[in-house]
């Protein structure tokens, strides 16, 4: 299996990878602990990787982050109320990427100051244990595109992923070029709609999820915004 | 006419004609010239700007995520899922994050 060189620095591996469950004991102590991150965890784990995926630069640090949350979500699984699963792991997936992203640039910001100030209260946010489930512009647009009827999403992969054109689209569809940019007119839409639902249409709630993100939007995120919270539990 | 066309101005668009063609002008289907009106306007615009930059973060954050997944890749990470969850990879106390 493949690992990180971060996880290879602080992830033991323990022998005897032929014990069951039932004979090897969690750090938490119980076969509950284990019954439970992986109840948690294995359904969200294509929803995790997208994410981390349009959050990193190569499919490999998505991985990466991937492997990390995981980590930290395993220590903080005894403080998880078992409510919203997926959004506690995007959320801690979130920080995850934003304390990678301050590792990797720690003189990003040019005032020693101000920056350990910032990082101050970062730390203050960001503890598995103080968790606020906020929505991940990222997971958003994915939820909603992995929602679309087939007849639309067919139409968006073909334009956005495959990089094709209204013409090719067409031809390839089988459908005239004013059916190609009614579904996709109305397949963003449904994109765009569930962005406001989730209430992140702000310029900076959009512009927060990039790869080079060091402090976004959500630097307040202990503000606890009832709205917006409410908001992501209900999407996700 | 050939005169006083090299002085006509290019025709102003409202915020409802912009809409009408934003998704063409963001996936790069529109002519030059609707194109450099979409784009004027966009500039000044306080309303369409921040629509244009929304969608054309769902095309990219769709570019990036949209396509299909490694099945290796899911294997792999859930082998890991497990691992940490029997004890086989133990998550140090001293984790950052």
């Amino acid at each position: 299996m493949r690992t990180s060189p971060v996880m290879n620095c602080v992830v033991a591996l323990m022998e005897s990878p032929r014990k069951t469950e039932a004979d090897t004991p969690t750090e938490a102590g119980s076969n509950a602990s284990t019954d439970a991150f992986n109840s948690y965890v294995l359904p969200e784990l294509p929803v995790l990787y997208r994410t981390a995926r349009s959050l990193s630069r190569s499919d490999a640090d998505a991985e990466d982050l991937v492997q990390d949350t995981l980590l930290r979500a395993f220590r903080a699984i005894d403080r998880f109320d078992g409510r919203y699963p997926r959004a506690w792991l995007l959320t801690i997936l979130r920080n995850t990427n934003i304390n990678r992203a301050r590792k990797k640039k720690p003189d990003l910001l040019n005032d020693p100051e101000a920056t350990f100030e910032r990082s101050q209260d970062f730390a203050e946010h960001t503890g598995p244990e103080e968790i606020v489930l906020e929505p991940i512009f990222e997971t958003v647009v994915l939820d909603a595109f992995d929602q679309l009827p087939e007849k639309f999403s067919s139409v968006v992969r073909m334009v956005d992923l495959e990089g094709k054109s209204y013409g090719d689209t067409a031809a390839a569809l089988g459908i005239p070029v004013g059916t190609v940019m009614s579904r996709l007119h109305r397949a963003r839409k449904r994109i765009r709609d569930e962005i406001s639902a989730q209430g992140l249409d702000s310029t900076e709630a959009v512009l927060a999820g990039g790869g080079d993100v060091l402090f976004g939007a959500n630097d307040d995120s202990g503000d606890g915004d009832a709205n917006r919270n409410n908001n992501n539990r209900g999407g996700l | 006419m050939g005169l006083f066309s090299i002085f006509k101005r290019e025709k102003n668009l409202n915020c409802n004609e912009v809409l009408e063609v934003l998704q063409s002008y963001l996936d790069g289907e529109t002519d030059e010239t609707v194109a450099r009106q979409v784009s004027g306007h966009l500039s000044l615009c306080v309303n369409c700007e921040p629509e244009s930059v929304i969608y054309q973060r769902i095309k990219t954050t769709i570019a990036v995520g949209g396509s299909d997944i490694d099945e290796t890749v899911l294997s792999r990470l859930e082998v890991f899922t497990q691992r940490v969850s029997t004890g086989q990879i133990v998550v140090p106390t001293d984790l950052e994050g």
